[in-house]
């Protein structure tokens, strides 16, 4: 069924409104304060003085963007790639290597990189691309491989070329699977870029660990709930994306 | 027509299909029958290309199909498989609609021809349009299959086995079906089935096929009659001269009757069967009852009645578990037509 509920204009228009949304909240720092010093009424200072929210969030959001954009446009070839008939004999190769690495912790992956990547925005943005690139493309590889195997010999036989088979059948029939892949890897970027802060990225990553190093948890919490307001949007806005895309 | 020409295919050092050579007339049905991994499969595959030839050549209407591009080639060769592969993200008629729109048919040419095929396939088009497959039962599937394949009017359809994953009451009806349609629309057919009874029911010629190769290509009749060696004779089975009645209908043996009206009291007459001012079956006499409305019985016409076009194969297997030695003939609205008795079925193999 065609749920008339969620068509992609009002889920796009939902996801603008609900943004701007959360970057007021990250302008309003009379509440937070409020809010926090409410909470902590021992610390002197309960917001992180060196940046704004709001530029804290801007450069979080620049890591995500762009990393997510990269392993999406990038695991999604991959997955395509691999699937195909002529390149089948890499299929086992990536998707073994795609399930070991799913096996990796964030933390791990952030810290094994800093030796060899280096410190900085961009170290950081090259691990998150790496480590958000798995679950999309184990989620492609799912959905073009759940693909009933009936409805390709049919779609061939009736005389599509492989790109009408791919972009007619596979796709449309692989996309919760992909969907599925992209909403965890940008889930769990967000959570892995505030980790980058430690090696330098900047971001809602910064008063977290300033607030470790001080013991300041006033400041632990303000960037934690930021980031994990930015998640659970992110989370949302991808499961709109999925009822107003997904039809059956 | 389709013409294959030494056709063969290789995999490696096995071979699936050896040196096959077959001519398929214009507007007939030749079902290709065989044991599992006889090849007929792949022989099916070879017309369309989903399967390249290893060698030889297959003309259709007179052209080399290897002159094609394959998509351009079965764009115009209708497809249908046993696991019907509907695509479950569009609807019935997006469906159908598929091989049309791959031709660039405009849209009113595409709904009229989508709106056309369901009701040749009976079901309802403002009902089932704009359904998605998933709510489609098997049977109402596989016709939906069927008019897929049917819906850019190709010459040539290919079917493996479209009615094979259904229940065989539905199979049965499906099978009737598409020889009502087949008389109409008059295509070259290709039909693979490891079915002798489907073969013999649908087929004009069969070709049956043992490891790769063509064991005899012959009418059912021929085939019944003649078997050209063993393994056919084996896998038509020991009941061949039961399953020549399947080719034969009750209109071509059966004989007048004309019925005792349900208020005569005279019942000095040949017929044993009970008819209303109507024509319509009501019943049938027992030579020891005396007035004709006595007659009655809980049957109903439909339960011991059979209709012009059935096969003599099933009026007799009626006949054995109705414990009748005749039986009447119908038409859909009950009126009696004839009757059939043993004696005529059994002569029916006579009149081949």
């Amino acid at each position: 069924m065609i749920s008339s509920r969620n068509s992609l204009p009002r889920v796009l228009a939902l996801a603008v409104l609900s943004f701007a949304l959360i970057l007021f909240i990250f302008t309003q720092t009379r509440v937070w304060e409020i809010v926090l010093k409410f909470l902590f009424p021992l610390e002197q200072n309960v917001l992180y003085g060196t940046a704004s929210l709001l530029s804290l969030a801007f450069t979080h959001l620049q890591l995500i963007a762009v990393s997510s954009l990269i392993t999406t446009i990038l695991g999604v070839a991959l997955g395509i790639f691999v699937t195909r008939a002529s390149n089948r004999e890499f299929l086992p190769l990536v998707s073994g290597f795609t399930a070991l690495a799913q096996t990796f912790p964030p933390v791990a992956v952030l810290a094994l990189s800093y030796p060899i990547l280096g410190f900085g925005f961009y170290p950081v943005l090259i691990a998150l691309c790496l480590y958000g690139l798995l679950p999309i493309l184990s989620g492609t590889l799912a959905g073009i491989g759940s693909v009933d195997t009936a409805a390709l010999e049919a779609a061939r036989g009736m005389g599509m070329t492989g790109f009408q088979v791919l972009t007619r059948v596979e796709l449309p029939l692989a996309l919760r699977p992909m969907l599925g892949g992209i909403r965890t890897s940008l889930v769990i970027n967000i959570g892995t870029a505030a980790i980058g802060a430690a090696i330098g990225a900047g971001g809602l990553g910064l008063p977290i660990f300033a607030g470790l190093e001080n013991q300041n948890f006033a400041f632990v919490l303000e960037g934690a709930l930021s980031v994990a307001l930015l998640a659970l949007w992110a989370d949302w806005v991808m499961g709109l994306l999925e009822t107003a895309l997904i039809r059956s | 027509m389709i013409d294959l020409k030494n056709v063969g295919k290789k995999y490696g050092t096995t071979t699936a299909v050896n040196d096959l050579s077959l001519e398929v007339k214009t507007g007939e049905i030749c079902v290709l029958i065989g044991p599992s991994g006889c090849g007929k499969t792949t022989t099916l595959k070879m017309i369309n290309r989903l399967i390249e030839p290893s060698s030889g050549q297959i003309l259709i209407d007179g052209r080399d199909s290897s002159s094609l591009k394959p998509f351009e080639l079965r764009r115009g060769i209708g497809y249908a498989i046993q696991s019907v592969g509907l695509f479950p993200h569009l609807t019935v008629f997006e469906n159908i609609a598929v091989v049309p729109k791959l031709l660039g048919w405009q849209k009113p040419k595409i709904q009229a021809r989508v709106m056309e095929l369901l009701e040749l396939i009976g079901l309802d088009p403002n009902r089932y349009a704009d359904a998605y497959p998933k709510a489609l039962s098997g049977g109402q599937a596989q016709r939906v299959g069927v008019a897929r394949a049917l819906a850019a009017d190709p010459k040539v359809l290919l079917f493996d086995e479209p009615f094979g994953a259904v229940d065989p009451l539905t199979r049965e009806r499906l099978q009737n079906e598409f020889l009502g349609l087949q008389q109409r629309l008059k295509k070259t057919v290709v039909f693979v089935t490891h079915d002798i009874d489907e073969a013999i029911k649908l087929s004009d010629r069969i070709a049956i096929m043992k490891d790769g190769k063509l064991e005899q290509y012959a009418t059912p009749e021929q085939m019944l009659e003649q078997p050209a060696n063993a393994f056919v004779r084996d896998f038509i089975g020991a009941d061949r001269g039961l399953k020549r009645l399947a080719r034969v209908f009750v209109r071509d043996v059966m004989r007048p009757s004309a019925g005792v009206k349900l208020e005569d009291q005279n019942l000095r007459t040949s017929s044993v069967f009970v008819v209303d001012s109507g024509g319509v079956l009501r019943g049938w006499l027992d030579p020891k009852v005396s007035a004709a409305q006595d007659a009655f019985s809980a049957h109903q016409w439909q339960d011991i009645s059979v209709f012009e076009n059935t096969n003599v194969r099933e009026a007799l297997s009626r006949m054995i578990s109705l414990g009748f030695q005749v039986l009447p003939v119908v038409n859909g609205a009950g009126v009696l037509k004839g009757e059939l008795s043993l004696e005529q079925a059994m002569s029916a193999k006579g009149n081949l």
